[in-house]
């Protein structure tokens, strides 16, 4: 245990730069300025949690954070000095993984969640926004630690992944937009409300199930190949 | 390969090899890096020669897990450290490259490395650890701030500071300064009389020489020798080498010499001579003593190939 709390400390001191934090402030501050914009109009909430957070704030957020904890080792050649300790793989990817989720969250749950209050919304839809966020930081997560492991400028691949397959293709609306996580975060956050327009394919369980087996599949991934790794 | 006999002590007759290497072969693309080693490690120093390039951190690397080998084995303890991190509460590594973790201070980067292996009493070991390689535990920079000594001696401080059976250490007096190399190498050699292994790479002979110890010698990827270093010493004084005499009379000096045994071939280049010596210690009296009779000056004798890479080189041609 005490080895495993060493980890995620460490992975938390070495992602949390002033840089990252900053940007990812500012982010997230813009977030609640436009929450002022749009009270009393639950529509407008709608169209900025769903593009805002869901679609910017969240994965961004997860792919800054996640894809720095093992990326920045790998960078600066200093994974070696984890990898050679007797501790489960599986732990040093959880460690990971928990650093980077605990880091993520107050930009991607706690203060879209307030900027929905801002935008005047029940107690009961924003719990249901910030249940959508935070699964969808979770998997986000758990994918972009693993990336950081496996490629070289992962916040690049990234970005890519996420302007092109959670933007472009998610926004389609072809059967392919059904393996986009957004898709999955939206169709659990849109049932917050009671707007009959909005629409989205799959069941809150189905979405759940969706986010939970990506975080799953994504650690899995990380834990093969940090063991698979080759470390310089 | 060229195996030298050896007279192993006591310890390593009873002991198990920490270390075997099985027919090891390690390629990455076109590039093959270690060809078809195979050696053991016992207790005590052990050093790894090579030149710069021969294959020898890729050896350390396979050792400790950290690449996987294209074909054959490596076994530490008796354990694939590819396949079992448990293996790492035995093994210690002082890796080549210099980096550490930045924005941490001496004292919490050893801390952190104790307690990532389940050491009793991690800030007790680290504080003794850090002490132990002349460092302050209580220094408040972050390692970022220190010279590439210091951080030599940080690498070192986290490799020992769980006191593993096996400590290996990459080119580990890299940046320090004389005196800090005087005492690293009483270090290495204190823990590997303590009935520890330690495995040293180095691409100088004079480090090899100070720790005194059994040599594996590494070259163009394949093991071209091993055994004691006095036997590993004499194998390589005793190979052909040339060499440029400067004296006075260098004409008549080499028609003297012409007929000695202890050189193949001698040519006169303007006032120098340049000598295909066959037997390194009979050249020496019998250049001297030639020149002492025909009263000539002797002012130099340099060698044109005694640099380590010719001698590996020519180890590794003894092997065909």
């Amino acid at each position: 245990m005490t080895a495993f709390v060493a980890l995620y400390k460490l992975f938390f001191r070495v992602t949390a730069t002033r840089g990252r934090l900053a940007a990812l402030g500012l982010l997230a501050l813009g977030m609640v300025l436009l929450a002022l914009t749009v009270r009393n109009d639950q529509q407008q909430a709608w169209g900025l949690f769903s593009l805002y957070a869901l679609g910017g704030l969240v994965p961004i957020a997860s792919l800054v954070i996640a894809s720095s904890t093992f990326g920045d080792l790998v960078d600066d050649l200093t994974l070696v000095h984890i990898w050679l300790r007797p501790v489960s793989r599986f732990a040093v990817v959880i460690g990971a993984w928990l650093s980077s989720v605990s880091l993520v969250l107050p930009f991607t749950v706690v203060v879209p969640g307030f900027a929905m209050f801002v935008a005047d919304l029940s107690v009961g839809a924003i719990g249901r926004l910030a249940f959508s966020a935070l699964l969808g930081s979770l998997a986000y997560c758990a994918v972009f630690v693993a990336l950081g492991l496996r490629l070289k400028r992962a916040l690049a691949w990234g970005l890519a992944y996420i302007l092109i397959w959670e933007g472009a293709v998610a926004n389609a609306g072809s059967g392919l937009a059904r393996l986009a996580l957004r898709l999955s975060t939206r169709s659990i956050a849109f049932r917050a409300f009671p707007d009959e327009t909005i629409r989205f394919p799959l069941s809150t369980a189905t979405s759940i199930v969706v986010l939970a087996s990506v975080t799953v599949a994504g650690l899995a991934f990380g834990v093969r190949w940090l063991r698979r790794a080759e470390v310089a | 390969m060229t195996t030298v006999p050896s007279s192993p002590g006591p310890a390593s007759t009873i002991a198990p090899p920490a270390v075997v290497f099985h027919e090891v072969s390690k390629w990455f693309g076109p590039v093959v890096a270690v060809s078809d080693v195979s050696f053991t490690v016992g207790q005590g120093v052990t050093s790894i020669l090579g030149p710069n390039g021969a294959g020898k951190s890729t050896v350390m690397r396979l050792l400790c897990g950290l690449t996987k080998p294209s074909t054959g084995s490596v076994r530490v303890f008796g354990r694939d450290p590819r396949a079992d991190p448990g293996v790492f509460s035995e093994l210690g590594l002082v890796p080549q490259q210099e980096t550490v973790i930045e924005p941490l201070t001496v004292n919490a980067f050893v801390t952190l490395t104790a307690k990532l292996s389940n050491v009793a009493r991690p800030e007790n070991a680290a504080r003794q650890a850090i002490l132990t390689v002349e460092l302050d535990p209580d220094d408040g920079r972050p390692i970022g701030a220190y010279s590439k000594g210091m951080r030599q001696r940080v690498k070192v401080a986290a490799a020992i500071v769980h006191q593993p059976k096996l400590i290996v250490l990459d080119e580990p007096l890299n940046g320090l300064d004389p005196r800090q190399r005087a005492r690293m190498i009483e270090l290495f050699t204190e823990l590997g009389t303590n009935g520890r292994s330690v495995i040293v790479t180095s691409h100088v002979l004079e480090e090899i020489e100070r720790f005194g110890s059994r040599i594996i010698l590494i070259a163009e990827g394949r093991l071209a020798a091993e055994g004691e270093y006095t036997q590993i010493r004499a194998l390589m004084d005793d190979r052909p080498l040339r060499v440029r005499v400067h004296c006075s009379d260098a004409r008549a000096v080499a028609s003297h010499l012409v007929r000695s045994s202890a050189l193949s071939a001698v040519s006169v280049d303007g006032s120098a001579l340049v000598v295909d010596v066959v037997e390194a210690g009979t050249f020496r009296k019998l250049i001297a003593r030639t020149c002492a009779e025909l009263d000539v000056d002797l002012q130099e004798i340099i060698p044109l190939d005694d640099d380590l890479e010719s001698v590996f080189r020519y180890l590794v041609s003894r092997r065909h």
